[in-house]
């Protein structure tokens, strides 16, 4: 067991690949917005890389340990400290009974990863244990841990030895200008938008609001125009040109409600009336995990292959493969 | 039919640009298919009001196959009888109820109509000559289940009548922040019942006291499964209380014993054109054993 000393501001159980099989009922994916540091974390305390670990939003919580274990962390840079002494990012930490970890605000990324060896071994609801809070389901009790609580683990099993780490290489780099590049593929609904309306999409800085969560990341950036078919359409679709009949939501769609575009993310909804005319690809939502509000992202278009082959690639370097023995 | 990818992982399809029950039907018999099919790599099946999204695994099925399949069904539905084996589903409604009124008493200043309540505008727009006949004619003829989305459990419905009888009501000018749970609500040509409390833009009509949506595994009708009542190709009918009905089924869903009237049906979209009123009254007559 660990008990929760300090939650942190937004700490939740989450795994991969999340809640599958119910988007037809309403209920996202869920899961760790940022795969690539959250498998990382798993594998070097040797767990199986989609096994149940802790996401931390910009400020991590302070945990203390009944027994021992092995603990990484990942991601955002949160100064993970034991019992008030620095231990590395991405690299096996062998904890003992009775110690406490302590993560403090991110100084670089948005959300840091906390995986124990064993996986946290809170119930499987609906086929997975990611928590979303907005429907009170998975995690500790349907939300966000809280302080006092205790987390149970589940079987440890063997794993890598501490003071393993993580190639430098094979962790996703932060950039230091605080500008992201994010991949999408065009559509469903691009053909809503006139020629000089992608363009514009594509060539425009866009600002991270202060609304970017788990729902969904607010963007501030240039007016859209519009094609015809978004002004010339039945009227169940809605008055405002961006309105559609209620349609299904890719994950990670580009959402845009009247002037503003909603990046869809991990709690999203699953379906609404406004229209999605792009979408960012699996490989770049670690990106959306780690930027902060007033960073800024560029768009750059990909097709449905390219988008494969990047992730393809992502997925080699999130896996075991990557660790590097200690010394 | 209109295909097109989300990303790397969904087949968005858009059936028709407006809608139709005959647009819904196609993208809930391909969708079927796909489902009985039991296709590799196929993560998720999500029907929707005139359209449908597939997500699939690329690591299973590449997109270009995944894009194949799909077209396959599309054929095979065309040349098979539009017929669901479904079931028809009783959820008593209290128009008019005092919390909703709260509600949007609350939020006028988004309303396009801030000197009427939402009943008495749906009313206005539609011709109607008062909130009464308005009610009528909403809880008149049931209603298909075109999609399920938007939070956990919440069912849009699509009322089965003609299009000259379809009802229409624009979506508030600004979206609320509160909705009481399990409210009736309408926006464009769509009902929706909110499973939880939360925001929303949908005009509001009244209040069931049937809970919908369970993550507690309170109530027996409510499958551990899915958590929610609800999935596409349901039929509805609304049937209107008063106050004292609806505190006694509130009564009852507290108390547990709380029941709702569903029987299974057989929808057929050839029978029903033929004779919308007539078909609609033999699929209501399933809800009283006959």
């Amino acid at each position: 067991m660990i008990e929760v000393i300090a939650p942190g501001l937004e700490t939740s159980v989450q795994d991969l690949p999340g809640r599958v099989g119910y988007w037809e009922q309403g209920f996202p994916p869920s899961g760790p917005m940022d795969r690539w540091s959250f498998r990382l974390a798993n594998v070097l305390v040797g767990n199986a890389p989609e096994a149940a670990a802790l996401e931390c939003q910009f400020l991590g919580p302070t945990l203390r340990f009944d027994a021992p274990a092995r603990v990484a962390v990942t991601g955002a840079d949160m100064r993970p400290t034991l019992d008030g002494a620095q231990v590395p990012l991405w690299t096996t930490i062998a904890v003992s009974a009775g110690q406490v970890l302590a993560l403090g605000p991110a100084l670089t990324g948005a959300r840091g990863y906390l995986a124990v060896s064993g996986g946290i071994d809170v119930p499987v609801v609906l086929g997975s244990r990611s928590t979303f809070h907005m429907a009170g389901v998975g995690g500790m009790e349907g939300h966000a841990i809280k302080a006092g609580q205790r987390l149970p683990l589940g079987p440890a099993s063997d794993g890598p030895v501490a003071g393993t780490s993580v190639a430098p290489a094979a962790r996703p780099a932060f950039p230091t200008d605080g500008r992201w590049t994010i991949e999408v593929v065009p559509g469903p609904d691009d053909d809503w938008i006139d020629e000089a309306g992608q363009a514009r999409f594509l060539s425009s800085d866009w600002k991270v609001t202060a609304k970017a969560n788990r729902t969904g990341f607010r963007l501030s950036g240039p007016e859209w125009s519009f094609a015809p078919r978004a002004t010339q359409k039945p009227p169940e679709n809605g008055d405002d040109p961006s309105n559609i009949i209620d349609h299904g939501y890719p994950f990670g769609a580009v959402n845009l409600a009247g002037a503003t575009p909603i990046i869809l993310v991990n709690d999203g909804p699953s379906a609404g009336g406004f229209i999605n005319p792009y979408t960012v690809i699996t490989a770049a939502f670690w990106k959306l995990g780690q930027s902060r509000p007033n960073e800024i992202y560029r768009f750059h278009a990909v097709t449905v292959e390219g988008a494969q082959a990047l992730r393809r690639a992502q997925d080699a370097l999130a896996s075991a493969a990557s660790l590097v023995p200690p010394g | 039919m209109r295909y097109s990818f989300g990303g790397d992982e969904h087949i968005f399809v858009e059936v028709d640009e407006s809608m139709s029950l005959e647009a819904f039907f196609k993208a809930l018999f391909i969708t079927n298919a796909v489902r009985d099919r039991a296709i590799d790599g196929v993560t998720e099946i999500c029907p929707a009001n005139a359209s449908f999204q597939i997500k699939f695994d690329p690591d299973r099925i590449s997109p270009d196959d995944m894009l194949a399949e799909l077209k396959k069904l599309e054929a095979a539905a065309e040349s098979s009888a539009p017929v669901i084996e479904t079931r028809i589903i009783e959820m008593p409604v209290l128009y008019n109820d005092p919390w909703t009124h709260e509600t949007l008493m609350r939020f006028r200043d988004r309303h396009q109509d801030p000197k009427a309540t939402d009943l008495e505008y749906a009313a206005r727009v539609n011709g109607k000559e008062s909130v009464e006949a308005f009610i009528e004619a909403h809880s008149g003829a049931p209603w298909f289940v075109s999609m399920v989305g938007f939070v956990a459990g919440l069912p849009f419905l699509y009322q089965m009548v003609d299009r000259p009888r379809q009802l229409e009501v624009p979506k508030y000018l600004r979206p609320r922040t509160d909705t009481p749970k399990l409210t009736v609500g309408y926006g464009g040509c769509f009902t929706a019942v909110y499973s939880v409390r939360g925001a929303g833009g949908y005009q509001m009509f009244g209040i069931t006291p049937m809970p919908i949506y369970d993550p507690k595994s309170e109530h027996a009708y409510i499958s551990d499964d899915t958590m929610c009542l609800f999935r596409p190709g349901d039929i509805v009918k609304f049937r209107r209380i008063g106050r004292e009905a609806y505190d006694a089924a509130v009564a009852d869903v507290e108390a547990g014993r709380f029941t709702p009237k569903i029987a299974p049906v057989t929808f057929s979209l050839d029978d029903f054109n033929a004779d919308i009123d007539g078909y609609n009254r033999k699929l209501e007559g399933a809800l009283n054993g006959r």
